[in-house]
């Protein structure tokens, strides 16, 4: 699911009050994002919505960016209850994400 | 399945190899999720064929000319390598392959600043990758520490987004390649500073100050700023190889001969990660090396028949 500033409130805050929502906020210019995309669209789908993955590209939400006061990209932020409860930056190996995932769900 | 060789890496040197051992026939796979120091390039113009272009662009045409040629890349993460008999066992954290032959070309990792700190900065302020943060500190005031050619287009991509952009480098010149020196010298918003390492990293949440130490005189600075870039080159991901006994220098990388074979037979190694490079560390060394690996190979290959 593609976020952007527009409808963050909508699928990310609220959404996150009945599921967890993790954020992926990514951008075309930069690899090591290139890398964790694919590894968290597969993490997700094996976690068959125990959590929502949404991919928010910094250049489409801007102001969601500064917001969360993203300063390094990849950044992933997991969201509960309308609030990022953990977060972690840079291209992670896979078994570290499945971990970072069952500590915080 | 037992595959002639496996290409560990998926920078230039272990493309290049691939598309090498694929002209020479052989039976192959290719196993790696990192994109090679020179994915982070933001752009590359000494790679000839290409006047002006990204290294995320350029590394995503290797691919796309490897897969092109039938080449198999798997996106997994290496776990363990181990030497069974003559054969060599490359597990994943998705599988366990077999080859009678490897080309080990795993690169390298950023090298961190190494203050105690600085893990609790990631993220807000301290960056390891100018391309993808640069943009984030747009009239910002930041550091880059370093002195090679990664160091210096580092700032100069910083100094199109930040206001003021410092190079904090250890010794008294710049040891990046002269056009980027120049380019520095005449850029108004970087300023060098010689002879100094940064010691500390302070800041509530976010970096906000860094003290400097001149390392001839000892004396110490405070220098206030939003972020860090840390360019200090690579550490070789040598370590697999090490455990299958395949010797290193001083400096972590694999020794290698002049056809790109190590100390262990039927293992050979290309670029970053070895000494074939003479430590210069471009793309276009390591794919040659790539290439060279890929025709020992097959000469070996073919002797064992």
């Amino acid at each position: 699911m593609d976020v952007t500033d527009a409808d963050f409130q909508e699928k990310v805050i609220e959404k996150s009050k009945e599921v967890p929502v993790v954020v992926d906020f990514w951008a075309s210019w930069c690899m090591p994002c290139q890398i964790l995309g694919p590894v968290l669209e597969k993490i997700a789908g094996d976690y068959k919505g125990k959590f929502i993955l949404a991919k928010a590209n910094v250049d489409q939400c801007p102001n969601t960016s500064s917001t969360f006061g993203i300063m390094g990209i990849p950044a992933v932020k997991m969201f509960k209850n309308g609030k990022v409860i953990d977060e972690f930056v840079g291209a992670q190996p896979e078994p570290n994400i499945r971990a970072w995932l069952d500590k915080n769900m | 399945m037992v595959y002639d060789v496996i290409v560990l890496g998926t920078g230039p040197a272990g493309l290049s190899a691939a598309v090498y051992c694929k002209r020479y026939d052989l039976n192959l796979i290719v196993i790696g999720k990192e994109a090679g120091a020179i994915s982070e390039a933001d752009e590359v113009d000494n790679y000839l064929g290409f006047v002006h272009i990204s290294g995320m662009e350029m590394i995503n045409k290797f691919v796309e000319h490897a897969e092109e040629l039938g080449v198999e890349i798997h996106r997994e993460e290496i776990i363990k390598i181990v030497k069974q008999g003559d054969n060599f066992i490359v597990d994943t954290d998705h599988g366990s392959y077999e080859s009678r032959s490897l080309i080990y070309a795993l690169g390298g990792t950023k090298r961190k600043l190494g203050l105690p700190e600085e893990k609790n900065f990631v993220g807000r302020g301290v960056s390891y990758c100018a391309t993808c943060d640069g943009a984030f500190f747009r009239n910002k005031t930041v550091a880059v520490t370093g002195g090679s050619d990664s160091a210096a287009m580092a700032a100069l991509l910083l100094s199109r987004f930040a206001k003021q952009v410092f190079i904090v480098y250890r010794r008294n010149k710049l040891r990046a390649f002269p056009v980027f020196v120049k380019k520095i010298e005449n850029t108004e918003n970087i300023k060098t500073i010689f002879n100094s390492v940064i010691n500390e990293i302070k800041g509530k949440k976010l970096v906000e100050k860094i003290i400097i130490e001149n390392t001839k005189t000892g004396e110490k600075s405070e220098l206030e700023l939003n972020g860090i870039f840390v360019e200090f080159g690579h550490v070789p991901n040598s370590d697999f190889a090490k455990n299958v006994g395949v010797e290193t220098v001083e400096n972590g990388r694999i020794k290698v001969k002049e056809d790109m074979s190590t100390n262990v037979r039927g293992f050979f190694a290309a670029g970053d990660v070895t000494t074939g490079g003479n430590d210069f560390d471009q793309a276009v060394t390591a794919a040659a090396e790539g290439s060279v690996a890929a025709a020992s190979v097959y000469k070996l290959i073919s002797e064992v028949g």
